[in-house]
């Protein structure tokens, strides 16, 4: 497009071909729908590092989700076309960017990506009207004097107004070195829209932020991304900011992707037990399987001992080896997914999903029974700890598995997370060391696909 | 060792260098006979060696900045096989001493030399001309822009040139509104640094082109001729000249500094 | 709601300095071009008719700079471009082609016989002697020894013995790149013999190589003026261009006289690397339009100055000596205009 644009020498000519330019990349901006899809298959050596990228996601607010090195960048900065990958391809809204089998590599330049890096790379010698003015798509040759004051004057008015949509009057004679972090982000965002990008990639850009600032931007982009339709791929390692933010998330870890879905999807059946602590799901759990009475080749696992992550104490070794009664925490029961071919003792690995548990207080007496009316699984616990968290508490709980000691009860190393409203926590307000009842219905007990990717 | 007997030994050790390199020009200063001094700068022919002093260096640095900053930006920004060799290259001007770097322009621009010969028979000389004094001067002072621009490109941010990339821009785009606009104070004091140096050449504008006299040149012929009391007020000429320089320079700097301070 | 923030002093600053910047630099790459053209700038009266580019002996800086260049080109219009250094040195520039003069002027005869021949490259053909000079021994009025060196100057003590005189600074030239070095030998072999004193020139000079003593011809003048040297051996219009107090010697010794080249012959010098000796006569400067002259025109008009009478009362204002012109070479080579010279 630009090439063709600098061969014209007719006003007429220059000003039609501007208005086929908009013509042909404004749909695209704009027709962000389902259809559209963004489809990337990377792979790349970088010296001892890996890159194995493969998903396809519709295009709209995508969420490239990992912990530091797992890959996210290079995966932006492939798309963008500042990185050549070794193999694989790019399409983005069935435009093929790259293609190293078709020997396709369309350059940076004529992408019409916008990129935003870590720390924003802001012009620091240009105002930020500049830096806004520089990102602009050239406008035709300059072919008469009115025609060259007409455009001026254009670009300074769409400068104005990327302005005001990111709430920068006032900044336009300022330094980026003058300004605060919130600030700079925007005006980075600005200039990124200014290009008038097919796709925004943004990686990091709330990570040097205050709490405050980080939430204000969020809600900025998501309304901006609604306003004008343009497809966001973002990268971040905050599962708060993803679940925010993301229409889809791509988990991605040690170069490879992990797991490739909707925020749902992602949060409440993670795949691997990495993935379930990248989203928060702590509540991980190796556990061995207790074989089912009639010895049933696929049967749903019926009870589990959680495994210490340490080398366990030397009292609960004895307890787990002298008696094989002993030892075993039941699961909740017949809803859970069968295991195909586990027979005996196996290791498997699953989550207890916070949102499902429900606390109570022990009542004084006997011990509770072990099952509920609904088929959920009554555990005791005793609390560690209860944490003020903003809005909700969060406990830390020890669950008591049946053993030895004199009054049945027994302390294992695990500790379960909890998360209750304040309202919730006054109603089961207890101190530290007190016992808890712990309900967990057989839909919070969820088992990861692999143990690795 | 105390926090405070580490501060003062850096200083200590900087001051003394310091007045190491200041007390030459002030005992000079203190012992100049001040009432001779205009009488003896009213010397035509020291103006003159003056204004070429000036003009040649003037114009050897603009050649240099024209060719070298893209050199410098080359080997700072991209890499291509031979880059090590290439900035090996650049540093063989500073290793000659400069009556060497003469004699082999000389050898080569000189009457007898292949390039020069043929220039000289059609009666334009390289050596012994103004373009001679401009031929020795950029050999010399190129290393030190080349070698500043190439630190001060290698100091600007590769984002902003990613970003500019995705913007659409060229090369020639991104080196002229990105990279060189950043790194221009590390580039503008490596063209200081070769304009001064230009101007005090010595070694080579001797063997090459001993005219038109560029004061340095001339200093030493006062001094052969009629003694070091004709050469100091010369000597005092080179110093005010350099001073002004580097001070408008800085000055320069310091003004375009000051509105981009938070 | 994000809070407006105040706006930052416009900078017109900025633009105003940017607008300087830009009309200096127009103005200086103007200037530049124009300087570039127009070649030398300021100082030249007049190059219509082009340079005569002179070489000439170390020793005589002073007189051709600021004497006999300007009076050259007020009389002919030539502009003038001359460059001294050691004869020797010179003839060494001119056979390695770093230098190439309408006019070579040096202190010796033999440089100019090295240059001569088709061995050498026969870049002389001719040449003619126009002057004379002697030796003298020129001190630093501020040396610790300016009493004893005064009183020798005034014949009240022998110059030797001052010179023999523990922690004197003897300054003189290097024999391997100027005939004055050579004579300076010359001239103590010749002490020796005539004041009955053997063993002298060792006991001043040290060895003939002797590091300590031996400076550039350039610089010699600079380093007693400065107070480096005490004391050194120069020609007589050397320490009178730069007004240094001096000691006469004595004919038989001084170089001066070409009658007493016999005498003089008595003493001899030979260069340890090449073998070249060299015998003691009477000092004169030559001058040559050797083969790498450009503008043949401008080199005979100088020589034609320099041999005038107009030259050489320049010359003997300068503290040289008077000779008649004699012409070394088959007549037939010199220029037609110079021939008138050498009709003896």
């Amino acid at each position: 497009m630009k090439s063709v644009m600098r061969e014209t020498n007719d006003t007429t000519k220059a000003l039609a071909l501007e208005a086929q330019y908009r013509d042909e990349v404004a749909p695209t901006i704009l027709a962000g729908d389902g259809e559209n899809m963004l489809s990337v298959n990377l792979h790349h050596q970088l010296g001892a590092f890996q890159l194995a990228i493969n998903f396809q996601v519709p295009l709209g607010l995508i969420v490239l989700l990992g912990s530091s090195g797992a890959g996210k960048s290079l995966t932006l900065r492939s798309i963008a076309g500042l990185l050549h990958a070794q193999q694989g391809h790019v399409v983005v809204n069935g435009q093929v960017l790259f293609d190293s089998a078709a020997g396709i590599h369309v350059p940076t330049q004529l992408r019409h990506i916008g990129y935003v890096p870590q720390h924003y790379a802001l012009f620091p010698h240009l105002t930020v009207a500049e830096n806004i003015l520089f990102a602009l798509p050239p406008s035709p040759a300059r072919i008469s004097w009115q025609y060259w004051r007409k455009q001026r004057a254009v670009r300074r008015t769409r400068v104005a107004e990327l302005l005001s949509i990111l709430e920068l009057e006032g900044l336009e004679r300022r330094y980026p070195v003058t300004l605060s972090g919130g600030q700079q982000q925007r005006v980075a965002l600005a200039r990124a829209l200014a290009a008038e990008p097919r796709l925004l990639l943004l990686d990091e850009p709330f990570n040097a932020l205050d709490a405050a600032v980080r939430e204000r931007l969020r809600d900025t982009l998501k309304q901006f991304h609604r306003r004008f339709a343009i497809p966001i791929v973002l990268v971040t390692h905050d599962h708060a900011e993803a679940q925010q933010l993301a229409d889809t998330i791509v988990v991605v870890q040690h170069g490879q992707v992990a797991q490739v879905g909707s925020v749902n999807d992602i949060f409440y059946a993670p795949r691997t037990p990495d993935v379930a602590q990248l989203v928060g799901q702590h509540n991980v759990f190796t556990a061995q399987f207790a074989p089912p009475p009639n010895q049933q080749k696929f049967a749903p696992p019926v009870a589990l001992r959680l495994q210490p992550p340490v080398p366990s104490s030397s009292q609960s070794s004895i307890a787990s080896s002298q008696n094989n009664e002993h030892g075993w925490l039941p699961l909740p029961g017949a809803d859970l997914p069968p295991i195909p071919s586990i027979v005996g003792s196996k290791v498997i690995s699953g989550c207890i999903r916070t949102d499902e548990i429900v606390v109570r207080r022990r009542g004084a007496g006997s011990v509770p029974p072990m099952w509920t009316a609904q088929g959920s699984v009554q555990w005791v616990g005793v609390l560690q700890e209860a944490q003020l968290y903003g809005h909700m508490v969060r406990l830390l709980i020890h669950p008591y598995v049946p053993g030895l000691s004199s009054d049945g009860l027994f302390i294992a190393e695990s500790v379960l997370e909890v998360y209750l409203s304040r309202g919730q926590w006054r109603d089961v307000e207890v101190a530290s060391g007190q016992q808890l009842v712990l309900e967990i219905p057989s839909k919070a007990i969820h088992l990861f696909e692999r143990l690795a990717i | 060792m105390g926090r405070n007997a580490g501060r003062s030994i850096l200083a200590i050790l900087g001051v003394l260098l310091l007045l190491y390199l200041v007390s030459p020009v002030g005992y000079f200063l203190f012992q100049l006979p001040w009432r001779a001094v205009p009488g003896q700068l009213a010397d035509p022919t020291a103006i003159s060696a003056l204004v070429t002093s000036l003009l040649t260096a003037t114009v050897s640095i603009v050649v240099i900045a024209v060719f070298g900053v893209p050199l410098g930006y080359i080997l700072a920004r991209r890499t291509f096989t031979g880059r090590g060799i290439l900035t090996l290259l650049v540093y063989l001007p500073l290793v000659f001493p400069p009556v060497v770097s003469g004699i082999l322009l000389l050898l080569l621009y000189g009457p007898y030399g292949p390039i020069g010969g043929p220039f000289t028979n059609a009666g334009f000389e390289l050596d012994s001309s103004f373009t001679g004094v401009v031929l020795s001067q950029i050999f010399v002072a190129s290393p030190f822009v080349i070698i500043a621009a190439r630190s001060a490109f290698e100091a600007v941010d590769p984002a902003l040139e990613q970003v500019a990339i995705t913007f659409g821009k060229d090369s020639w785009e991104i080196f002229w509104r990105v990279n060189l606009p950043v790194a221009r104070a590390g580039v503008i004091a490596g063209l200081l640094l070769g304009w001064l140096r230009a101007l005090g050449e010595f070694g080579a504008t001797v063997v090459m082109a001993y005219h038109p006299y560029t004061l340095p040149v001339y200093i030493f012929v006062q001094l052969s001729g009629t003694g070091v009391d004709a050469a100091l007020p010369l000597a005092l000429l080179t110093l005010a000249v350099s001073f002004v320089g580097v001070s408008f320079v800085l000055w320069t700097q310091h003004i375009s500094n000051r509105r981009k301070v938070a | 709601m994000f809070f407006k923030q105040q706006a930052q002093t416009p900078s017109t600053l900025s633009y105003q300095l940017n607008v300087a910047m830009a009309c200096c630099g127009l103005i200086l790459l103007i200037t530049m071009l124009l300087a570039a053209c127009g070649g030398t700038p300021t100082g030249n009266t007049s190059t219509a008719k082009g340079k005569v580019s002179v070489l000439y002996a170390g020793s005589l800086v002073n007189l051709m700079e600021k004497k006999i260049g300007p009076a050259f080109t007020q009389a002919t219009g030539y502009s003038y471009e001359g460059e001294g250094k050691g004869s020797t040195a010179l003839a060494a520039e001119i056979k390695g082609h770093l230098r190439t003069p309408d006019i070579f002027i040096s202190a010796s005869a033999a440089v100019d016989k090295s240059l001569m021949g088709s061995a050498n490259g026969n870049y002389v053909s001719w040449y003619a002697t126009f002057t004379r000079t002697s030796m003298v021994i020129g001190y630093s009025p501020q040396s610790r020894f300016a009493a004893d060196l005064q009183a020798a100057a005034n014949g009240n003590k022998s110059w030797y013995s001052v010179l023999e005189e523990p922690g004197m600074r003897i300054g003189r030239t290097d024999p391997a790149l100027d005939p004055k070095g050579i004579s300076t030998i010359i001239l103590m072999e010749l002490a020796e013999k005539y004041y009955h004193q053997p063993g002298l020139t060792t006991k001043i000079l040290g060895s003939n190589d002797n590091a300590s003593q031996i400076f550039p011809e350039e610089e010699l003048t600079a380093r007693l003026g400065s107070g480096q040297l005490d004391a050194g051996f120069f020609y007589l219009n050397e320490v009178k261009d730069q007004n240094l107090p001096y000691i006469t010697l004595p004919t038989q010794i001084n170089l001066s006289d070409p009658s007493m080249n016999s005498a003089y012959a008595q003493a001899s010098y030979t260069d340890p690397k090449t073998s070249k000796k060299t015998v003691g006569a009477a000092i004169a400067y030559t001058i040559t339009i050797p083969g790498t002259s450009k503008n043949a025109a401008g080199a005979i008009a100088f020589a034609d100055f320099l041999l005038s009478s107009q030259g050489q009362t320049i010359l003997l204002g300068d503290g040289l000596l008077q000779t008649t012109p004699a012409l070394y070479g088959n007549i037939s080579v010199v220029p037609a205009q110079l021939q008138q010279y050498f009709h003896s």
